[in-house]
């Protein structure tokens, strides 16, 4: 028993928590609002959340800390990407969405959760294992980046280019995002704001530009303490931010192990634990904590099966919409982008389905 | 998705008709607006609605 994995994966799990929910951080919203409402404004923040993150880890990468880029499985992550994307607009939210969610007392989020734990792990260690491996080995290519595959021999290897290329991109995308969209945001918004630190930070909804810059800061500090923490935990892809594998390892812990689940839990597991309370904490400190369910069943029936979805898209494709969006394509992972790409189709699909084809919003939550 | 029905009843309506939507989702009462702003319609404003343990949102439709 780690008091350092445990104490250090609450305390992310809880700002993370705390960010997502003050900055209603929700994948599914920022995927999907730009057809179905012509609005930018989350998918903004993930940009911002991404180009920052870039320039972190490509100064981890100078300071010596590298860590495995997501491997290239384009069949796997295709699948798992579509179906992931799908599950989102089902549920209503991401993986990380219906945990946040579930920390502000939605239980329809609660039930997309169940879903995401369930899934996840049946596609992991279950019924649907055997088609996650077929599918993962089908075409896989380990640590393939925009450079080609990463070789971190010294002086013949490229890691040099790796990180100066990652560098650079940091950089550009960061500057655009700044001086594009956060500038003029920034100064509307100074101009606007009355209130004090107390009432902008835990009062009022983040503007996207501080949530983005915000969670940044938490997915690099995650990678600086808990990739320390965690060098005993050999599971290459379970990065030190990221949801499904901790509610899998909760799941599994507690249904198939032994008396002791609690104290062996891994990192990701106090991630996820922490970050249901820390969106506890900032919906209650708003005054925007309510357990609320929704007026029909159709939204909880299709919050599990969107959950489910998520589960296996996410367990499928190696990781989820956190490790693939924040620590995946920072890390210029090629597989991380190819699952992003049919991410965003599978939500484009399922929501103009549902918004425009079936005009059945109402079925959602 | 309340937002999605908010839009499509906007539409629906007269210029001039205000629709009163609510809310017990704090960020719904963000997201909605911001939805509307990219239509021609109007947003009044927000208030508390106890009733419904939540939020009033006026719009009012502008052709």
């Amino acid at each position: 028993m780690s008091l350092a994995i445990i104490l250090g994966g609450l305390v992310i799990g809880i700002l993370f928590g705390l960010a997502l929910q003050r900055g209603r951080l929700c994948f599914n919203s920022a995927i999907r609002d730009p057809l179905i409402f012509k609005d930018y404004t989350l998918i903004k923040a993930v940009f911002m959340a991404i180009a920052v993150s870039m320039i972190g880890f490509a100064i981890m990468g100078f300071a010596g800390f590298v860590p495995a880029p997501k491997p290239f499985m384009p069949i796997a992550q295709l699948v798992g990407g579509f179906v992931f994307g799908m599950g989102m607009v089902l549920a209503a939210a991401c993986a990380s969405g219906v945990t946040y969610k579930t920390g502000e007392g939605i239980m329809v989020a609660f039930v997309g959760l169940l879903g995401l734990a369930l899934g996840g792990f049946t596609a992991k260690s279950g019924a649907l294992m055997g088609a996650k491996d077929y599918l993962q080995n089908l075409v896989k290519v380990n640590g393939l980046t925009w450079i080609g595959v990463l070789d971190t021999t010294p002086v013949t290897g490229n890691l040099l280019l790796y990180l100066i290329v990652m560098m650079l991109a940091g950089v550009v995308f960061t500057a655009l995002m700044t001086w594009k969209f956060m500038l003029p945001a920034f100064k509307e918004w100074r101009a606007a704001e009355q209130g004090g630190f107390v009432d902008i930070f835990f009062k009022k909804g983040w503007p996207w530009w501080m949530t983005g810059i915000i969670v940044a800061i938490i997915n690099i500090s995650a990678w600086a303490v808990g990739a320390s923490v965690t060098a005993a935990e050999v599971v290459p892809y379970n990065y030190p931010l990221g949801i499904t594998g901790g509610w899998i390892a909760i799941l599994s812990g507690f249904t198939t192990g032994t008396a002791d689940a609690l104290a062996s839990l891994p990192w990701l597991a106090w991630v996820v634990m922490g970050l249901i309370f820390g969106s506890f904490v900032g919906a209650k400190g708003a005054g925007e904590y309510k357990m609320s369910s929704p007026k029909t069943g159709k939204p909880i029936m299709l919050a599990f099966i969107g959950g489910l979805m998520l589960g296996v898209g996410a367990v499928f494709s190696a990781g989820c919409n956190i490790t693939n969006l924040l620590s995946g394509i920072p890390l210029l992972s090629v597989g991380s982008l190819t699952f992003t790409v049919f991410c965003f189709l599978g939500v484009w699909f399922m929501a103009y389905l549902i918004f425009k084809v079936l005009d059945k919003s109402e079925i959602l939550e | 998705m309340p937002a999605h029905k908010t839009l499509q009843k906007l539409g629906k309506m007269k210029p001039g008709q205000v629709l009163k939507v609510i809310s017990d989702y704090k960020a719904a009462t963000e997201s909605t607006p911001r939805y509307v702003a990219k239509t021609k319609h109007k947003f009044l404003g927000i208030e508390d609605d106890e009733d419904n343990d939540g939020w009033a949102m006026y719009f009012e439709v502008v052709k």
